[in-house]
């Protein structure tokens, strides 16, 4: 019951604070949030791109091809049989065609040029999950080519493999830049509240001379750069819903492969959570920051007051 | 309550503010420091708040060594104390009230109590209808008697005031000299620091001086203070 009351007394101390030197916590949580929308930014893109390659992974399947004119029901039945295989799809050649229309604006000329049923039937397979790894797929498909009537095997797995690099590539740099952008962020962020603490270095001083205690005065500045950081943390997510919204609704002509990956999802509970908890953090650790600065400051002038003072 | 013996000292290693201090004060008593500028006033009261340590001596205060006491200890010593700063040290982002109830909050006194013991402070000085001012929409005088309000709010053992009466005018002075004999009737130590000869010729109490950080003399209070100072109900 003692503790809900200090709890309380706590919570309104750092409420009135809060209120009292709005103006600097403003700056504070502005700071905070310029530097975690652009680590957040580049955590959303870094969890879009993972999304977006899961997404084609689990899509990936091998496609054999008829030779011109020749048909897959032979090869159907013995792949149907193949235990490394979980599933196999005929797709017809107006099937097929269709789909490949369906790709680009060009594909139309490119199929008139190729005549009638240019695209031959094929069977999609859906390969086992222990045969998924891209060397493992291609082994497989390298086998599928000595079926009868069959023209060409497409391992997606092996196309795959590049974009999985270059995906890695690309999350790795931005993983460190976001990294980057964040402890600059802190930085920047603790020293807007190390100063927002260090102006209130008299009334700080001011506490001591009356007795108050040093846990006394730094855990509602703790608690209150807590709530800085938690503000700002809420305050990019909303910035980054409403840079994502648009992206999402492919408004005002934005580059597809942008659209598709924000259609993809705006960040997940986990990313939000983790998000809030390093503006949490930043934001307690640069009051903590503040209140030893305030000490050290305290103590150097009393140094110098030895020192010097007549 | 305080004994200083010994005491000295020195800032850097050229100037001297207090040198071979000695004085005892008992529980109750009322004393004035005085001396000109420069005598070491301020100096005395720093050590005896522990804002500063002396460079030798011993000085004991309510029970405690100043000198060799850690720094965890000095809240607890501050909170026994009332001190009215020459510079009133009042925090400005907070109201009167807020500056005053602040010293019963890090005592962690409810918030009710906090109200009614604030509020009869800074009626004692004559500040009630100030409460939601902030320091800098009051006069000097008015801000000084904030700070009185404060060191009294916690009904210290002892009060320690740097020239509380500087920025008052006269009749508002002897009016808080009153407040503190009414404070140091009911057991409360006081020790004023002051140039206010006229002040001290006034209240007739124990004189000690200090010139050039020495102790130039400790003048007794006439007996008639004394015997009233020895009368039950003083605190140790």
């Amino acid at each position: 019951m003692l503790f809900l009351r200090l709890l309380g007394v706590l919570f309104r101390d750092v409420a009135k604070d809060l209120l009292r030197h709005r103006g600097q916590h403003l700056l504070a949580i502005l700071t905070l949030a310029s530097g975690l929308i652009l680590a957040g930014g580049g955590l959303l893109a870094v969890e879009s791109l993972d999304r977006w390659v899961s997404r084609m992974e689990s899509q990936a399947k091998v496609t054999v091809f008829a030779t011109e004119g020749s048909r897959l029901d032979e090869t159907e039945g013995i792949l149907r049989n193949d235990p490394r295989f979980q599933g196999v799809r005929r797709i017809s050649s107006q099937e097929g065609t269709r789909r490949f229309l369906e790709t680009s604006r060009e594909a139309g000329l490119i199929l008139e040029s190729l005549g009638n049923e240019p695209i031959p039937e094929s069977l999609e397979l859906l390969l086992r999950a222990d045969l998924m790894a891209a060397h493992k797929a291609v082994e497989v498909g390298k086998s599928l080519r000595k079926l009868p009537g069959v023209g060409d095997v497409i391992v997606d797995q092996q196309r795959l493999e590049a974009l999985q690099n270059t995906a890695r590539l690309v999350r790795q740099a931005l993983s460190l830049l976001g990294l980057l952008l964040l402890v600059a962020a802190g930085f920047s962020t603790g020293n807007v509240i190390r100063m927002s603490v260090l102006s209130r270095e008299e009334e700080i001083s001011i506490m001591r001379l009356v007795g108050a205690t040093e846990s006394f005065i730094r855990t509602p500045m703790l608690v209150e750069g807590a709530v800085l950081g938690l503000t700002a943390s809420l305050l990019t997510l909303m910035a980054l819903f409403g840079l994502w919204w648009p992206l999402h609704q492919g408004l005002g002509g934005i580059s597809p492969l942008l659209v598709e990956l924000a259609r993809l999802g705006f960040f997940s509970l986990k990313s939000m959570f983790l998000l809030g908890f390093v503006g949490t953090v930043t934001g307690a650790l640069g009051a903590l920051w503040g209140f030893w600065s305030t000490q050290r400051a305290q103590r150097k002038a009393e140094a110098l007051m030895e020192s010097n003072a007549i | 309550m305080i004994s200083l013996t010994h005491v000295g000292k020195q800032y850097g290693r050229v100037h001297t503010a207090l040198s071979d201090v000695n004085f005892h004060i008992e529980p109750g008593e009322f004393v004035f420091l005085t001396g000109p500028s420069g005598a070491g006033k301020s100096t005395l009261l720093k050590l005896l708040f522990r804002q500063q340590l002396p460079t030798s001596g011993e000085i004991r205060l309510a029970g405690h060594r100043l000198a060799s006491m850690s720094a965890k200890e000095i809240p607890a010593l501050r909170r026994k104390l009332g001190v009215v700063f020459q510079d009133f040290k009042l925090i400005h982002s907070m109201t009167v009230f807020e500056n005053v109830a602040f010293v019963l909050k890090i005592m962690g006194v409810c918030y009710a109590e906090q109200k009614q013991r604030a509020f009869r402070s800074l009626k004692m000085v004559g500040l009630q209808h100030k409460l939601s001012s902030y320091p800098l929409q009051l006069s000097g005088g008015e801000q000084q008697r904030v700070a009185i309000a404060r060191a009294l709010v916690n009904d210290p053992l002892v009060l320690l005031a740097d020239e509380p009466t500087g920025n008052l005018d006269p009749d508002l002075a002897q009016e808080i000299m009153s407040l503190f004999e009414r404070i140091n009737g009911s057991g409360t130590t006081v020790m004023v620091a002051t140039h206010d000869r006229n002040l001290i010729q006034r209240m007739r109490k124990r004189v000690l001086g200090l010139d050039h950080g020495r102790m130039g003399f400790d003048l007794p209070a006439p007996a008639s203070m004394v015997v009233s100072q020895e009368k039950p109900g003083n605190r140790e």
